[in-house]
């Protein structure tokens, strides 16, 4: 899910930059700073996630997690996922440093989508709940592999059978996010239900 | 930057010991999958390497995970960004080609959804190199010249015009014995080349955000205290 150097123009890197910029002051001026803790740790769960790899069928991909991090941290995703991609272009080469905008959008903006869209349904019945973290970590990754192939493009037309390939790459990914996610989201329920809102805690 | 007022909230100090506590056991938990996972199978960076052989060069392309591009594309330019030639990889992720000319070259490999990787050829890689015939005399000929029946008790022969072997075929000689002696070393150097991730790696970017985010937690609070303090 990360774009290497030198494969998209300079429009579509910059534009990637100014939103990702914009996006990061959003998750920055919204962060509550007594819950900072919380930002570094998932981030450092980010960094660490795509390490894991998910070799189901010809795939080649990885964790990506942005759907738990969005859950928890809502627009404070941008800065988490920012920083751990500079991370992770620095130490494991995955991406680069003129991608890091494009990259951060690719993970931060499915992010906070499907924390407007699924974070309702967490408070609801346990069904209900697990319904809505599934959806959570399978439609952020979905929506990344989307905004992957809506970033490549411009330098490799021919979008719906790029986002087909990207998203039939990622499928494994996508539900065992949505496991994953479910099952935090069961644990946080638990064990410390205020984590769950970044509003309410 | 935060020109908003710190939303102050009232946190349970019982409930933050849970949190990190919790937040320690998913870190450990992705760690440790890490290590289970870390056989060839790691992440999903690509990287191609290239070496020359008399006046082919090879080039290896690999994904992280240890999957092979295959049918990807891999571009071959000179030092002023000309395209010399383009071919695609096998099924191994191997490409090889004839150089077309000796110069700088930049090998870049395309394997699709954004994955991109280049390797550089310098000119001093192809020295020694006769590019008019990249064949040299093939080795049977040179060693069958030494005779089988020669008395053990006469001393060895030394390479020199009386003995049949010219300097030209001394070095051809020495050349493809160096080539095949050194496979296994450039195989080596492939290997290590795919860059592993090493735990220091993974501790290090861990350490860097732990530190960023005390960073902001102190800034914050000074900031607040001296709030305070007016």
């Amino acid at each position: 899910m990360h774009i290497s150097e030198g494969v998209l123009n300079a429009p579509v890197l910059i534009s990637g930059a100014v939103l990702a910029i914009t996006g990061t002051a959003i998750g920055l001026k919204q962060m509550d700073y007594d819950r900072v803790a919380h930002v570094g740790v998932l981030a450092a769960a980010f960094f660490v996630a795509s390490l894991i790899h998910v070799n189901v069928g010809p795939s080649s991909a990885h964790l990506i997690l942005n759907g738990l991090l969005g859950l928890l941290l809502g627009w404070a995703a941008f800065p988490a996922i920012l920083v751990a991609l500079i991370l992770q272009s620095i130490f494991f080469q995955f991406g680069g440093l003129t991608t890091l905008g494009v990259n951060t959008i690719l993970m931060a903006l499915p992010a906070v989508i499907c924390y407007y869209a699924f974070r309702k349904m967490i408070y609801g019945s346990a069904a209900l709940a697990m319904i809505g973290s599934f959806s959570c970590g399978f439609v952020s990754v979905l929506l990344s592999a989307l905004l992957l192939g809506l970033a490549l493009v411009f330098t490799e037309k021919n979008f719906w059978s790029l986002s087909g390939l990207i998203i039939a790459a990622n499928l494994p990914v996508m539900v065992i996010e949505g496991i994953i996610t479910v099952f935090c989201v069961a644990f946080l329920k638990q064990v410390h239900p205020q984590m769950l809102n970044p509003e309410i805690s | 930057m935060m020109k908003t007022a710190p939303k102050l909230k009232p946190t349970s100090h019982q409930g933050s010991g849970q949190v990190w506590r919790l937040a320690g056991g998913c870190l450990s938990v992705l760690t440790f999958m890490i290590f289970l996972n870390v056989s060839p199978a790691l992440a999903h960076r690509v990287s191609i390497f290239a070496w020359v052989q008399g006046n082919t060069v090879h080039t290896q392309s690999k994904f992280m995970g240890g999957k092979r591009p295959e049918q990807a594309l891999v571009e071959v330019f000179d030092d002023t960004g000309n395209l010399l030639l383009k071919g695609k990889t096998d099924t191994q992720g191997l490409f090889s080609f004839q150089a077309p000319k000796i110069s700088d070259m930049q090998i870049v490999l395309t394997a699709g959804m954004g994955h991109r990787a280049v390797w550089s050829l310098s000119k001093e890689d192809f020295q020694g190199i006769d590019t008019d015939s990249g064949n040299y005399p093939p080795l049977n000929d040179v060693v069958s010249e030494t005779p089988q029946d020669v008395d053990p008790k006469t001393p060895k022969i030394h390479p020199s015009p009386e003995n049949g072997l010219s300097a030209t075929e001394i070095e051809a000689l020495l050349e493809s014995t160096l080539d095949r002696k050194l496979k296994p070393l450039m195989d080596r150097i492939t290997a290590l080349n795919e860059n592993r991730i090493s735990l220091s790696d993974i501790l290090g970017g861990i350490g860097y955000i732990a530190g960023l985010a005390g960073l902001a937690a102190y800034m914050h609070y000074r900031r607040k205290r001296s709030d305070v303090g007016k």
